[in-house]
C-alpha cells in the first residue's frame, strides 16, 4: 500500500509537471510555427519594402505613399492590409490599458465602433480590455505569464523595465517592423521622441502622446484664499500657459501669511515620494532615486543625490515649513487625493508639476479657481519618454497585424476620438466653438466610457478638444516638449535587475527615511547622515558603479 | 518460547481479517477521494511551479522552459542589513500572536460556555465581527484613533490629561503593543470558535461529578477543561509554527500606514518582499519568497511534530 | 442549584464579555456612524462620533450606482450558499475518512492533505493551472473552486474532532448492529459532529463571503460576476497602489480624486458586514451543549 501511495504521489507530481509543461509551452510551437511565418513575411516585406525604397525614393518627387488618413506608409503595409481584406477572416487584436475606474460599462460598444473602422482601414476586428489601475498590473502580468492573449498594451503600472525583463515586449526593430508598420507612428511621435523608449538600444515601446518633460516644484494655491491674504495674482507676471514664476522664498512669504490668516487649515501638502521626480531637476536614470545625474544636461556622472546639496535644500525647506506649521502632522499617512483635500476645505496650497493646461486641470479638479506657481524649470528627464509606452506583446501571433493596429491609432482621428473620448452623440458631442462636451444628459458619472487618461492613449493630440481647454494646448505643449531642459541620459533606462537584491535592500532604507526627510518630520542635518550610513551599508556605492557603467557602455553607442 | 506454527484456523483468521480490513477500508477510501482529487487539482498540479523561485524567467521560453538561474533569487532575502530585523520582526510577532491568542481564545471560549446568561449569543456576534472586515477598513479605524490631528487619543483622552498629543506613527515604541491588540481585536472572535465548538463535546457529566464533590468552577476548569483542550491547543499551535514565517500583510502594512518611520518594528517578511518588488516587478524574486518561508515552516513543523509525538504521541498531527 | 463560585463565576464572565464585546463594537459603530458622515467633514475633521454634518450620499452612491452593488449582493450570496455547502461535504467526508485508525496509508494521506498547507505553487502557477488547463477565467467556477473549496486546515480540524469527540465505543456498538461504513457515519457519527460542521461551515462561509482575490485575478471581462468585497477592494487596491505609484504614474492624484471618498468605502464596508450579522444568530444554535447518549458509560 506504501509503495503504490509513493508511485501514485510521483505520478501526481510528473502529471502536474507535464500539465504545466503543456499549458505554458502551448505558446512555444505555436509561437516557433509564428516565428517562421513572420520571419517568411517580413523577409518578403523587407524584400518588397527594398524594392519599394527604390521605388518610393524615386516618386518622392511626386510625393510617398500615404494611407487613408495622409500618415506615411509603404506598399508592403499597404498590401498586408489588402490581404487581409480579401481573405473575408478579420483576426481579433486584443488591446488593453488602464484607467482609474475599471472596465467602463459601454467598453463592448467601443470595441465595436473601433472595429468597424479597423476593418474597414485595416482588415481587423480589436477587442479592449480596460482594468483600473492596481488590478491592470496584477492582471496584465498573469495575463502576459500565461500566454493569454493580449496583443497590444500600454506598460504604465505593469512596468516597463519589468516587462523588458521577463520578455513581454517585442522588439519592434526586429525585421523593420516599425519602418515598414508604423511609419505613420513614426511621423507622429518623431524620432526624438521614439528613442527615448530604447532600452540597452533596442525599441520596445512606443511613448504615448503627451507632455514629455513637466515643470517642477510647481504648487497651487487655491484662489479665495490668495484674496485672503490680499496677494495679487491678477497683475503677476504669467508665462504662455498662465503660470506665475517665483522664487522659494516668495512661496515661503505666501505660506507665512496663509498660516496666519487661516491657521485652522492645512497651508501645503506634498505627496509622498513625488518630491525627488517632481520637484528636483534630476535625472533618476530609471525609477529610483540611488545614483542620479545632478547636472543632468551637461554630465553624465552618476552621483549620490543624498548627498548633494540640492537634496538637502529642498528636505531642509520642507523641515522649516513643517517646524511652522505649514503641514499637516498626519502628512506621513495622507492617502485622501490633494483636489478631494482641497474640494473638503481643509487644504490650502499643494505641490504639483505644471504642464500646458494645468491652470484649467486642477481649477476643474479642485472645483474652484487655483493659481498656479513654479519655483523650479521645465525639465524632461530619461524616465519621463518611458513611462507610458505601447508596447507589443513578444508572443502576439502576428507581430505585423498588430503593429499596424497601434500605427493606426497613432494616426487615424476617428480611432484616437473613439479610444479618447467614446461614441459622438451618446458619449460626447461637438460644441459650437468648435471644442467638445459630454453628450445632452451625460455627466462624469454616468457616462459609459470616461476613462479620463488620455495622456495613456497613443494620440491624444489628433483627437477633438474638450470644452474648457485651449484649442491650441497640443501645439502649446509640442512646443513646451522642445523647449525643455532635457537630460543628456535621454533614452536611457537603468536595468537593475543584475542588482536586485543591493535595490531591494535599497528601497527598504529609502522607504523608512523618504516621508520623514521629504515631508519635513525630521531634521536633514542628522536624518540625512543616518540614512546615507545605512544606505552605504546596503550596498549603495556597488549599485550606482553598476548604474555608471551601464551609462557609460550606453553613452557609446547612443547617437 | 517457540516459534508459533501457524494452524489452517489461525490463517484463514488471518485471510478473514485482511479481507475485512479491505471490505471496509474501501467506502472509506471512496469517502477520501472527492477531497483527495481537489487537493490534486488546486495544489498539487501548480506545485511543480515553485521551480520558479529557482529559474530566470523569459516569457518565451515559459516557466519551465526557462534557464536555471540556482539560488540568485533568494540573494535579496539575505544580503540586506534588514535581513535579521525582519526576520526578528515576523517571529517574534508570531511567537506572542500564538501565546496571547490561545490564552485569550481559551478563556473567552470557557466564559461563554459557561455563560447563562440570554446576553451569550449577543457576545458571540459581536466579539466576530472585527474579524470580518478587512485589513484596509481597521487601517481607517485604528487611524480614527491614532491620527496625530484628529484623533480620538489625541485629542479626547491625552487632551483630557493635560498630555501633548503624540505623532502615533512616527513612534516606533508603541507599535508592538498596538498591533499585538489588533491583532487579537480582529481574531478573538473567530479563534474561540474552535475552542467553543470542542468545549461543547466535553462530557458533562464529568463537571457534574466534580461539581458534586465540591469543587469550584475555577478547579472544574484547571482540572477538566483545560486537559480535555490539549489536544486541540497543541494541534493548532502546530499549525501557527509551520506558518511562523508568514505575516498577515494587512495587519503590517496597511495598518500602520505604510509609514516609514515605524519600518523597524512593522518590517516583516512579507512587507519587505513587497516593498522591494513593487517596482520590480520581479515574480522569481517573490516565488522565491514563497519557497523560503514554506521550507522554514516546514522543517519548524516537522521538528515540532517529532517533539510532541515524543511526549503525547495521540495529539501528533502525523 | 447556583453555588457562590458558580454565581461569582457568571458576574465576572459577564463583566468580562461586556467589556470585551464593547471593545469589538465601538469601532465598527464609528465605521456606521462615518459611512453617514458628509465626505467632505470627514476630511477635514476625521472621524468622530458625532459628526458635524450628516449625509446619506454614501448609501445613495452606492445603490444609485446602478444595480452594480445589487447584483454583487446576490452573487456573493449565491456563491457563499452554493461555495458552504459543497465546501463542507467534500471536507467533511475527507475529514472523516482520515480519521479511520484502522484505514492503511492513512498516515500518508494526512502527510498529503497537511503538506499543501505548507507548500504552494504560487500565484502564476496556480492561475495558469485554472486558467489555460482548465479554462476557469472569467467564470462563476473561478469565484468558488480555486483555493476555498477545501483546505487542509478545516480538514485537519475536523479529523481531529471525529477523533475525540466521537467515542469509539458508539462507533463500535453501531458496527456490532451490522451498520455499514457509510451508515456508521451518517447516523452516528455526523450528528455527533454538528458543533464542528457549523464551525467550519461558518469558517468556510466567512471564506466566500470574504474573499476578493478570485475575483480579482480571474474576473476581467465579466463584471457581472464581482462581489460585494471584490467591489470594495478593488476601490481600496487602487489607492493604496496609486498613493504608493504616484512616483511613477504621473497622474497619479488624478486617479486618486476620482475614487469614490471615504464615507463610501466605510458604507461598502458596513453593506459587505450585515449579512452576517444577519446569520449569524442561526448557526449559532449548534453551538449548544451536547447531549451525552445514554448508554455509553464513561
Amino acid at each position: 500500500m506504501r509503495k503504490q501511495l509513493a508511485l501514485a504521489l510521483v505520478g501526481a507530481m510528473t502529471a502536474g509537471l507535464l500539465a504545466g509543461c503543456g499549458s505554458t509551452d502551448s505558446g512555444s510551437p505555436a509561437a516557433a510555427s509564428q516565428d517562421t511565418a513572420a520571419a517568411t513575411s517580413a523577409a518578403t516585406a523587407a524584400a518588397a519594402a527594398s524594392t519599394d525604397a527604390a521605388a518610393a525614393a524615386s516618386t518622392s518627387a511626386s510625393g510617398d505613399l500615404t494611407d487613408a488618413n495622409g500618415a506615411p506608409t509603404t506598399q508592403a503595409a499597404i498590401d498586408a492590409i489588402q490581404k487581409r481584406k480579401d481573405s473575408g477572416n478579420y483576426p481579433k487584436i486584443v488591446l488593453a490599458f488602464m484607467n482609474f475606474a475599471g472596465s467602463p460599462a459601454g467598453i463592448e460598444r467601443i470595441s465595436q465602433d473601433i472595429s468597424k473602422r479597423t476593418e474597414e482601414t485595416l482588415g481587423v476586428d480589436v477587442e479592449l480590455q480596460i482594468m483600473d489601475a492596481a488590478s491592470y498590473s496584477q492582471n496584465m502580468n498573469l495575463m502576459l505569464a500565461s500566454g493569454e492573449q493580449v496583443d497590444v498594451f500600454n506598460a504604465v503600472s505593469v512596468g516597463y523595465l519589468p516587462c523588458v525583463n521577463k520578455g513581454y515586449c517585442l522588439d519592434m526593430d526586429e525585421d523593420d517592423l516599425l519602418n515598414t508598420y508604423g511609419l505613420g507612428i513614426k511621423a507622429a511621435v518623431g524620432d526624438k521622441w521614439i528613442n527615448a523608449s530604447r532600452v540597452s538600444g533596442s525599441l520596445y515601446g512606443i511613448t504615448s502622446m503627451k507632455e514629455m518633460g513637466q515643470g517642477l516644484f510647481g504648487i497651487s494655491v487655491a484662489q479665495q484664499y490668495l484674496d485672503g491674504i490680499g496677494y495679487d495674482y491678477a497683475s503677476a507676471e504669467k508665462d504662455e500657459n498662465g503660470i506665475i514664476h517665483v522664487t522659494l522664498d516668495d512661496v515661503s512669504k505666501i505660506f507665512s501669511d496663509l498660516h496666519t490668516k487661516y491657521p485652522d487649515k492645512t497651508v501645503f501638502y506634498l505627496d509622498a515620494g513625488t518630491m525627488i521626480g517632481q520637484c528636483l531637476e534630476v535625472d533618476q536614470l530609471g525609477n529610483d532615486p540611488f545614483g542620479v545625474l545632478t547636472d543632468p544636461v551637461n554630465d553624465l556622472t552618476v552621483s549620490d543625490l543624498f548627498s548633494s546639496d540640492v537634496y538637502k535644500n529642498a528636505c531642509k525647506q520642507m523641515y522649516t515649513w513643517n517646524q511652522a506649521g505649514y503641514l499637516s502632522q498626519d502628512a506621513m499617512t495622507e492617502t485622501t487625493a490633494t483636489t478631494v483635500q482641497v474640494k473638503s476645505g481643509s487644504l490650502m496650497a499643494y505641490k504639483t508639476a505644471i504642464k500646458p493646461g494645468i491652470v484649467a486641470q486642477e481649477s476643474n479638479l479642485c472645483g474652484e479657481p487655483m493659481v498656479l506657481f513654479q519655483t523650479g524649470g521645465n525639465f524632461v528627464a530619461s524616465n519621463t519618454a518611458s513611462s507610458m509606452p505601447w508596447c507589443i506583446n513578444s508572443q502576439t501571433e502576428d507581430p505585423v497585424t498588430a503593429m499596424q493596429v497601434l500605427n493606426a491609432f497613432y494616426s487615424d482621428p476617428v480611432l484616437s476620438n473613439l479610444i479618447c473620448w467614446g461614441e459622438e452623440g451618446k458619449e460626447y458631442q461637438k460644441t459650437d466653438d468648435g471644442h467638445i462636451d459630454f453628450a445632452d444628459g451625460v455627466s462624469a458619472d454616468t457616462s459609459e466610457y470616461y476613462n479620463n487618461v488620455n495622456w495613456e492613449m497613443p494620440n491624444q493630440f489628433i483627437a477633438d478638444i474638450w470644452t474648457g481647454n485651449d484649442m491650441d494646448v497640443w501645439t502649446k505643449t509640442a512646443s513646451f516638449n522642445e523647449q525643455c531642459d532635457t537630460t543628456k541620459a535621454l533614452g536611457f533606462t537603468f536595468d537593475s535587475s543584475d542588482v536586485s537584491a543591493e535595490y531591494t535592500a535599497l528601497n527598504n532604507v529609502y522607504t523608512e527615511y523618504r516621508d520623514q526627510l521629504e515631508l519635513g518630520f525630521l531634521n536633514p542635518d542628522t536624518g540625512i547622515p543616518e540614512m546615507e550610513g545605512k544606505l552605504k551599508a546596503a550596498g549603495l556605492d556597488d549599485y550606482m558603479k553598476a548604474k555608471q557603467s551601464a551609462l557609460d557602455e550606453w553613452a557609446k553607442t547612443a547617437k | 518460547m517457540a516459534a508459533q506454527v501457524l494452524s489452517p484456523e489461525d490463517k484463514l483468521r488471518q485471510k478473514r481479517k485482511k479481507k475485512n480490513l479491505l471490505h471496509r477500508s474501501i467506502p472509506i477510501y471512496i469517502m477520501a477521494l472527492p477531497g483527495l482529487i481537489y487537493l490534486f487539482i488546486n495544489n498539487y498540479m501548480p506545485m511543480p511551479g515553485i521551480v520558479l523561485a529557482f529559474k530566470n524567467y523569459k516569457a518565451k521560453k515559459g516557466i519551465y522552459g526557462s534557464a536555471w538561474a540556482g539560488l540568485k533569487n533568494f540573494k535579496y532575502l539575505f544580503s540586506t542589513t534588514d535581513a535579521w530585523v525582519i526576520t526578528r520582526n515576523t517571529i517574534g510577532y508570531n511567537l506572542v500572536f500564538i501565546i496571547v491568542n490561545t490564552i485569550a481564545a481559551i478563556a473567552v471560549a470557557i466564559i461563554l460556555s459557561e455563560l447563562t446568561s440570554k446576553a451569550k449569543k449577543f457576545y458571540q456576534s459581536a466579539i466576530l465581527l472585527p474579524f470580518l472586515l478587512s485589513a484596509v477598513i481597521i487601517s481607517y479605524l485604528v487611524f480614527a484613533f491614532l491620527s496625530a490631528d484628529n484623533g480620538f487619543i489625541n485629542n479626547t483622552i491625552l487632551k483630557a490629561m493635560g498630555h501633548d498629543p503624540i505623532n502615533w506613527y512616527a513612534e516606533p515604541k508603541y507599535w508592538p503593543f498596538i498591533l499585538v491588540f489588533v491583532n487579537l481585536w480582529k481574531g478573538i472572535g473567530y479563534s474561540c470558535i474552535i475552542y467553543l465548538a470542542t468545549i461543547i463535546s466535553f462530557d458533562r457529566s464529568l463537571y457534574e461529578a466534580a461539581a458534586i464533590d465540591g469543587a469550584t468552577k475555577w478547579q472544574q476548569i484547571r482540572s477538566i477543561t483545560l486537559p480535555l483542550l490539549k489536544p486541540t491547543v497543541i494541534m493548532l499551535t502546530l499549525m501557527a509554527v509551520g506558518r511562523i514565517f508568514y505575516s498577515d500583510f494587512g495587519l503590517f502594512y496597511q495598518v500602520p500606514q505604510n509609514s516609514g518611520a515605524l519600518l523597524p518594528v512593522t518590517n516583516t517578511i512579507d512587507t519587505y518582499v513587497y516593498r522591494g518588488l513593487l517596482e520590480l516587478g520581479d515574480i522569481t524574486m517573490s516565488a522565491a519568497a514563497g519557497v523560503y518561508q514554506s521550507l522554514v515552516g516546514f522543517v519548524l513543523v516537522l521538528g515540532a511534530n517529532l517533539l510532541v509525538r515524543k511526549l503525547d504521541p495521540d495529539s501528533a498531527l502525523f | 442549584m447556583k453555588t457562590k463560585s458558580e454565581r461569582k463565576f457568571q458576574l465576572i464572565g459577564n463583566i468580562i464579555m461586556i467589556i470585551i464585546t464593547a471593545c469589538a463594537l465601538i469601532p465598527l459603530v464609528l465605521m456606521a456612524i462615518s459611512s453617514f458622515t458628509d465626505n467632505d467633514v470627514l476630511v477635514r475633521n476625521g472621524y468622530s462620533f458625532i459628526p458635524e454634518k450628516w449625509s446619506f450620499f454614501a448609501y445613495e452612491y452606492i445603490f444609485k450606482s446602478s444595480s452594480a452593488v445589487i447584483h454583487a449582493y446576490g452573487i456573493s450570496i449565491l456563491l457563499t450558499a452554493v461555495g458552504t455547502v459543497c465546501s463542507l461535504v467534500i471536507t467533511t467526508l475527507l475529514a472523516y475518512a482520515l480519521s479511520r485508525t484502522f484505514l492503511p496509508g492513512r498516515n500518508i494521506l494526512t502527510f498529503i492533505v497537511f503538506f499543501t498547507m505548507l507548500f504552494n505553487g504560487g500565484l502564476v502557477p496556480t492561475y495558469i493551472n485554472y486558467t489555460t488547463v482548465f479554462g476557469l477565467k472569467n467564470t462563476f467556477w473561478s469565484l468558488l473552486i480555486p483555493s476555498l473549496l477545501m483546505n487542509a486546515f478545516n480538514v485537519m480540524l475536523m479529523k481531529s474532532y471525529f477523533m475525540t469527540g466521537v467515542p469509539e465505543e458508539i462507533m463500535e456498538a453501531a458496527y456490532i448492529d451490522g451498520a455499514s461504513e457509510y451508515a456508521a457515519f451518517g447516523r452516528i457519527a455526523l450528528p455527533l459532529a454538528k458543533p464542528i460542521v457549523a464551525t467550519v461551515g461558518l469558517f468556510v462561509g466567512i471564506g466566500y463571503w470574504n474573499d476578493w482575490m478570485n475575483g480579482y485575478i480571474y474576473l476581467t471581462k465579466r463584471t457581472d460576476l464581482y462581489s460585494i468585497q471584490n467591489l470594495l477592494n478593488r476601490m481600496i487596491q487602487n489607492i493604496q497602489f496609486l498613493s504608493q505609484s504616484a512616483g511613477s504614474i504621473s497622474n497619479a492624484q488624478q486617479g486618486l480624486a476620482n475614487i469614490p471618498s471615504v464615507s463610501v468605502r466605510m458604507a461598502m464596508a458596513v453593506v459587505g458586514v450585515l449579512p452576517i450579522i444577519v446569520i449569524y444568530p442561526f448557526v449559532q444554535n449548534n453551538f449548544v451543549k451536547g447531549i451525552t447518549l445514554g448508554g455509553v458509560k464513561g
